[in-house]
């Protein structure tokens, strides 16, 4: 693809709810889910919700799907580990595809806000690449 | 057990929702609480649409993750922090267009700081389950020496 950060923000505008999260495509790659009040699950400690997190690492791996010609990917599984909390404050996403099959992708996404050193989350999918 | 105060008004259901604000933002709706278990629903709104026209995956797995968080509440004998440590998730199919979805989790454990959850999403209706068209499971982890976010001395005596 000649212009990834163009074709990402097409990809984005494909998927409404990434759209609805507020997921943005940052110029070294990666995703950027800007903070939002509306996006908190635990306020005592000012926490992302666990779907907000499970959504955006999912959404990042049907991002890389598209960008990687896959339109009609479909989600079979998605196993999100929780490693830290994920605070009030900006998340960034990195999905790598493990393996592009003909009719199976496996992708795994990583999760962090201050440093890439200390993730919050990480995902790991299998999407089915055609309806047939 | 904490699921009764759940069970016995639907001002206390709304109020746990009310009290997580994705939740709220998204609409979820809890329909329906016992001992260890619980029925969360999603309504059916066009900006968490996907291409195939039903609820978006993402939308499905926040709401899982919220009703697997329900049914372990409703195993707690007194309030009790926790949160997800792993959630797993796997599509059948897409949800139906259009139709709102439904959770349907239990907790089957809650031993020491573990709590264990299985569920099932499915576009029936409340009292009605449709085929599942995805299955969870998952692991949320007890915090028993932290503040409780559902502290029922804060939201009324049970």
């Amino acid at each position: 693809m000649s212009e990834p950060g163009a074709g990402a923000a097409g990809v984005l505008a494909a998927l409404p709810y990434a759209a609805y999260l507020g997921l943005e495509w940052s110029a070294d790659g990666t995703l950027h889910l800007p903070f939002r009040a509306d996006l908190v699950g635990n306020y005592r400690i000012g926490a992302l919700h666990g779907g907000v997190v499970a959504a955006a690492l999912e959404c990042a791996a049907r991002v890389l799907l598209l960008e990687q010609g896959a339109p009609a990917a479909t989600t079979i599984d998605f196993t999100i580990d929780y490693l830290r909390p994920a605070l009030s404050r900006d998340l960034y996403l990195r999905a790598t595809a493990l393996r592009m099959g003909q009719a199976v992708a496996t992708v795994r996404v990583d999760a962090w806000q201050a440093d890439p050193a200390r993730p919050v989350a990480a995902g790991h999918g299998n999407f089915q690449l055609r309806a047939d | 057990m904490l699921y009764r105060y759940l069970e016995s008004s639907a001002a206390h259901r709304r109020d746990y929702i009310a009290s997580i604000p994705h939740s709220a933002a998204l609409g979820m709706d809890m329909v329906e609480v016992g001992a260890g278990r619980c029925v969360l629903r999603l309504p059916f709104q066009a900006p968490l649409a996907d291409v195939h026209g039903g609820l978006a995956g993402g939308a499905v797995s926040a709401l899982l993750d919220n009703a697997g968080g329900v049914a372990v509440f409703c195993s707690l004998a007194r309030a009790t922090d926790f949160s997800t440590l792993s959630l797993r998730v796997e599509f059948i199919t897409a949800p139906a267009a259009g139709r709102d979805v439904f959770a349907r989790v239990e907790c089957l454990r809650l031993e020491g700081r573990q709590a264990h959850i299985r569920g099932v999403a499915d576009c029936g209706d409340a009292d009605r389950p449709g085929p599942p068209f995805a299955t969870v499971s998952g692991v949320f982890f007890l915090k028993p020496h932290s503040q409780p976010l559902h502290d029922l001395a804060s939201l009324g005596n049970v």
